[in-house]
């Protein structure tokens, strides 16, 4: 009854209800979604407190110093007031409190905390990036060439090929030269044996004999990976590697494409058969076109919902590795290892723990709420009406 | 135009004349393998098309008729290479296109198209009307946007759709409005021959009748040939010139739509044709024949063990088409045995 | 029956009235998107309150007012008296139980019967509906059967508890011409048998010759006709009715052109005022466009909702 009266009058030109685009669609009823667009709002929150937060603790003479030590002042309580006295006027906190206190050498934790943001942001985002750049490539090659045979030759040119690359990195040039030589030579022959026994697989000689399926080489790959309990491969690693963010954000990307690989095989085994794909094919269309214009868009959902409560994954994974000390190395500030140092005084300074703690899980609810959100939204049978 | 450049760039080809069907297919046949099991290794094989002979003359309307899984489907995808066939030849306008490696065939490929069932599934949801259309566009060589947009106004229009439409998304539309969107689509390439696989068995009697007219139109004024492909016998007898019925993978009788009509020679033409509902009376069932368990000896007419006609030279051997009348043919030794 | 979401308010099914009695056939006819499902859902209490909301009206089954019942009894009404069968029988049945063992949920959820006894009800009742080899059939999973033979299982579900009224709602749009034909004639024996009485819905006049004592044309909420298949074949009073009988490809047009219906079926939150079938309508005049037209009685239970064709005396 109280209907926008724009909504309520056909289009003229087409006789149609007003047009809604999908993302118009995705975004009416994400605001019909309590909770998922609180989610979103925290997100948005988190996203503008940590660029904030880069820009005021970076660089030589940052505003918000994060690693400005002064130890008159440790272990003071949230919003206490600096002692005007004592301190010299640089080393005064800028916005002149301490809003979360300071932590056992005297250092503003609300500046470690934005700086905090920054990797947790970072990481987060990263480390998912590859993950789901992987897992779309993988799960992508598994859906729509799952059925194509790997030959014995096709391993071989790529085990000689990242051997050439692997000495070539290493300084050892004549080394790779030779296993580049034997990388071509390989393919070669099996061109040549392909076109001479044009035919049934079984009449294939040694080079070009199906090995494998692509789809079962990829989906055994996830099982393996499934198979470890990837916190303690993640540990391993990092303590094998030098200790830097990067590191960090490539390990767990690397160790988390898993979900969105199978999500994605899932989604392009079934779009593949649908009668749009067949007309794209019949229309001329190439295969790359096919994949990226027609499939990949439809297939997009899941692993948007996937990516998003795998941010928050990443984020745990992260604040859990600094926690245990295995994290961005100090001084640089990290929610994990400023709870991580603030545990020793947990009865004597316990805001040194709730402030981190309160925050990861504020904004991995966030996240989750959010992910879930869209999981419902995007349900295609939820949208079908209204 | 461009498809001039084409045709004289396909020299030695016997050019499209009166007597050269546009398509001609020979024995055509294909095999799934059924998989089964933990290890999927391949136990049987399902034999969905099984020697199937067409010829498709130019400008016309040929039917395939059949029930569900009959291997209709299978034959229009094998002709349109979304599938490989086992065996068989199939001519295009007098060339044999199976033994095309795909590049060769790149050129021909726009020539035949297709028209889906189910036109929830035959459109990207992900596009609009326009950049579906303007895929096929844009592979009939029409560059620049502005052309383009007026090559798909022109599109749409053509197919009875206001040009205003273009830039909504196909859940917005009806089936039959999904249905003229593909239509346009498949046209956007300029075709010659279009396979309509069951194009309104998944629309309301009323819509039906739009979209046949509207594919009569185009008909009539494009030339197109066509393969409608239905399981119903009465809507396919009202549209096409010739009709192939078709039962597990093979033609059992060809003929002229009035010819099949008027003088149905089949047992399962009768049958189809008596399933079919009728206005004007209370239909009286004839009682179901009970199926035969025996199995069959290989070669034997496949409808035998439902067939109230059946003797013994069904199962003697390969039963072959018998001519009946003027491009009438039967797989049917009794019926072929007997005058009307 | 109306849908109150956002937007405007969709007035699915408007005002309609029919009557069905004991051992009769009838049959509701109309457009996909005329509301035909949602009358049914709306007898069956199956329709989700909100968004919808029966806005007035009242559903009598054997004298008593469905409406005010509580929800527990129209339960045990529904499924025992009055049940359903759906037109996508995959969707329907639950795909990981066999459907000897769905039928049986179905008997033991109405009656006090032991396994042994409803175990036999199942055989019988697959056996009723015409598939072979019920013992073993019983066992497979929904996937295992055609599409034919799983609209006989559904069939076989809905007479359960032998139900007084079967609502059977485009039971064989999705099949074969050959597997409706047998549907159809399943459903005509089954009722001579059980004595139960049909409510059909189809959008195909066709099909509903073939069984239909009483016919229903139903147009955006609306009934537009209603009469015997004599009367609505032979005599139809009402343009859209007409217009469905003369879509319909027979053998006798073959060589003409079909006639059609322009457009579409409007959206229920967008209907047209007056007769709801004017834009569409090739006898409309002016008063079409203003005035919600009355059923025009032809005397015999015929009655159409045009009263221009009531002045012309029938279509020219
Ligand atoms: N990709 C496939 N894999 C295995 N079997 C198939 C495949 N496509 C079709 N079939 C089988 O081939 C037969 C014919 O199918 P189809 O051509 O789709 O029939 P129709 O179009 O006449 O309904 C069916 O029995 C079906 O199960
Ligand atoms: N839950 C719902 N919410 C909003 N609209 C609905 C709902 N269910 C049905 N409708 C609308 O009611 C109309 C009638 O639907 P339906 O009864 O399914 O038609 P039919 O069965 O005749 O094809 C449709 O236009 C549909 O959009
Ligand atoms: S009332 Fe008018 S518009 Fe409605 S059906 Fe009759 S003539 Fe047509
Ligand atoms: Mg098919
Ligand atoms: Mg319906």
């Amino acid at each position: 009854m109280t209907a926008d009266t724009r909504n309520s009058a056909l289009d003229a030109a087409t006789g149609l209800p007003p047009a809604r685009t999908p993302w118009e669609e995705t975004w009416r009823l994400l605001r019909k979604n309590r909770l998922a667009f609180s989610g979103l709002l925290i997100f948005v929150i988190f996203f503008l407190v940590a660029v904030a937060g880069i820009l005021l603790t970076a660089g030589s003479r940052p505003v918000l110093d994060p690693a400005q030590v002064r130890l008159q002042e440790k272990l003071l309580p949230p919003l206490s007031l600096p002692n005007h006295e004592v301190l010299p006027p640089e080393a005064l906190p800028p916005l002149g409190r301490y809003l979360l206190g300071t932590d056992d050498l005297g250092r503003d934790v609300f500046a470690r905390m934005l700086q905090g943001a920054w990797v947790s942001l970072t990481v987060g985002f990263v480390a998912v990036g590859i993950a789901v750049i992987i897992g779309i490539i993988l799960g992508g090659l598994a859906g729509y060439y799952g059925d194509q045979e790997l030959e014995v030759g096709h391993l071989l040119v790529w085990t000689t090929g990242v051997i050439a690359a692997f000495l070539l990195l290493t300084n050892r040039p004549a080394g790779a030269a030779a296993a580049a030589a034997a990388s071509a030579v390989i393919w070669i022959v099996m061109r040549r044996e392909r076109s001479l026994y044009e035919g049934p697989p079984s009449r294939r000689r040694w080079f070009t004999r199906g090995l494998v399926s692509v789809d079962t080489l990829i989906m055994r790959a996830v099982d393996v990976m499934l198979c470890f309990p990837s916190f303690f491969l993640i540990l391993t690693v990092v303590a094998l590697l030098p200790a830097s963010l990067y590191n960090i954000m490539v390990v767990i990307g690397l160790t988390s494409w898993m979900g969105t690989t199978r999500f994605v095989r899932a989604e392009f085994l079934s779009l593949r058969e649908q009668d749009f794909v067949a007309a794209a094919r019949a229309l001329g269309i190439g295969d790359m076109r096919i994949i990226f214009r027609h499939i990949m868009p439809n297939a997009m959902a899941p692993v948007l919902v996937s990516a998003t409560l795998g941010i928050a994954t990443a984020i745990l994974t992260e604040a859990g590795l600094s926690f245990l000390g295995f994290g961005v190395p100090p001084p640089h500030a990290t929610w994990g290892n400023i709870l991580s140092d603030g545990k020793q005084f947990i009865f004597d300074a316990p805001w040194l723990t709730f402030a981190p703690g309160i925050v990861i899980l504020i904004v991995v609810l966030a996240f989750n709420l959010f992910g879930e959100g869209l999981r419902d939204i995007m349900n295609p049978k939820l949208r079908e009406r209204n | 135009m461009k498809s001039e450049a084409e045709r004289t760039s396909l020299q030695g080809v016997p050019q499209p004349g009166q007597n050269v069907p546009i398509l001609q297919v020979r024995d055509l046949k294909k095999s799934f393998p059924v998989k089964r099991g933990l290890m999927q290794r391949t136990r049987q094989l399902v034999r969905a098309v099984d020697g199937v002979d067409l010829d498709i003359a130019a400008g016309r309307t040929l039917g395939l008729v059949g029930e569900s899984g009959c291997g209709k489907s299978t034959v229009a995808r094998m002709i349109l290479r979304l599938l490989k066939s086992d065996s068989g030849t199939i001519r295009f306008e007098g060339r044999v296109i199976d033994a095309l490696s795909e590049k060769q065939f790149k050129p021909l490929r726009r020539s035949i198209q297709m028209i889906f069932q189910d036109p929830y599934s035959s459109l990207n949801p992900r596009m609009t009307v326009a950049q579906s259309i303007a895929e096929g566009v844009r592979i009939a060589g029409i560059a620049g946007r502005r052309q383009q947009r007026e090559r798909i106004e022109e599109l749409l229009t053509m197919v009875g759709m206001p040009p205003a439409v273009a830039d909504r998304y196909p859940h917005e539309f009806s089936g039959g409005q999904r249905q003229r969107v593909g239509i346009a689509r498949a046209l956007s390439v300029a075709p010659r021959l279009i396979l309509c696989d069951e194009p309104i068995s998944a629309l309301d009697v009323s819509i039906q009748a739009q979209i046949i007219n509207l594919l009569k139109d185009l008909q009539d004024r494009l030339g197109l040939s066509y393969l409608f492909i239905s399981h119903d016998l009465h809507v396919v007898s009202y549209i096409c010139d010739n009709v192939c019925v078709m039962y597990r993978g093979r033609i059992v009788e060809a003929a002229p739509a009035d010819a099949l009509f008027d003088d149905p020679r089949h047992p399962y033409t009768h049958k189809l044709l008596a399933s079919a509902p009728s206005l004007l009376a209370k239909a009286e069932q004839p009682p179901p024949v009970e199926a035969r368990r025996d199995p069959l000896p290989p070669g034997a007419c496949t409808y035998a063990q439902q067939c109230p006609e059946m003797d013994s030279a069904c199962l003697d051997g390969p039963t072959a088409m018998h001519q009946v009348g003027p491009d009438h043919w039967v797989r049917c030794p009794p019926a072929a045995g007997k005058n009307p | 029956m109306h849908f109150h979401g956002e937007g405007p308010v969709a007035r699915a099914v408007d005002g309609i009235d029919f009557q069905i009695h004991r051992r009769q056939t009838v049959c509701i006819v109309g457009e996909s998107g005329c509301g035909k499902t949602v009358t049914a859902l709306a007898v069956m209490g199956l329709l989700p309150m909100p968004p919808a909301r029966i806005a007035g009206g009242r559903i009598l089954f054997d004298g008593r007012s469905l409406l005010d019942l509580p929800a527990d009894q129209w339960r045990t009404l529904r499924g025992r008296r009055i049940a359903m069968v759906f037109q996508e029988p995959m969707t329907s049945l639950n795909p990981v139980f066999t459907i000897g063992d769905q039928i049986r949920e179905t008997i033991l959820a109405h009656e006090a019967l032991k396994e042994a006894q409803a175990r036999l009800r199942t055989i019988s009742l697959l056996n009723d509906v015409g598939i072979e080899d019920p013992e073993r059939r019983a066992s497979d999973y929904p996937h295992q059967l055609s599409g034919g033979q799983r609209q006989r299982a559904m069939i076989a579900m809905a007479l359960a508890c032998g139900p007084d009224l079967i609502i059977a709602d485009e039971p064989t749009t999705a099949l074969d011409v050959t597997v409706q034909a047998q549907i159809l004639h399943l459903l005509q024996r089954l009722q001579a048998d059980k004595q139960m009485a049909i409510q059909y819905i189809t959008h195909d006049l066709s099909v509903v010759s073939a069984i239909a004592d009483r016919i229903y044309v139903m147009y955006a909420g609306v009934m537009v006709e209603q009469g015997n298949p004599g009367q609505i074949f032979q005599q139809a009073r009402h343009p859209y009715t007409r217009a469905l009988l003369d879509a319909l490809p027979t053998k006798e047009k073959r060589g003409q052109r079909l006639a059609t219906i322009p457009g579409t079926v409007p959206h229920p939150a967008y209907k047209p005022s007056g007769c709801p079938f004017h834009p569409r309508c090739g006898f409309r005049e002016p008063a079409c466009e203003r005035d919600f037209p009355q059923m025009c009685d032809y005397g015999d239970g015929h009655g159409a909702r045009c009263p221009v064709i009531q002045r012309m005396g029938g279509f020219p």
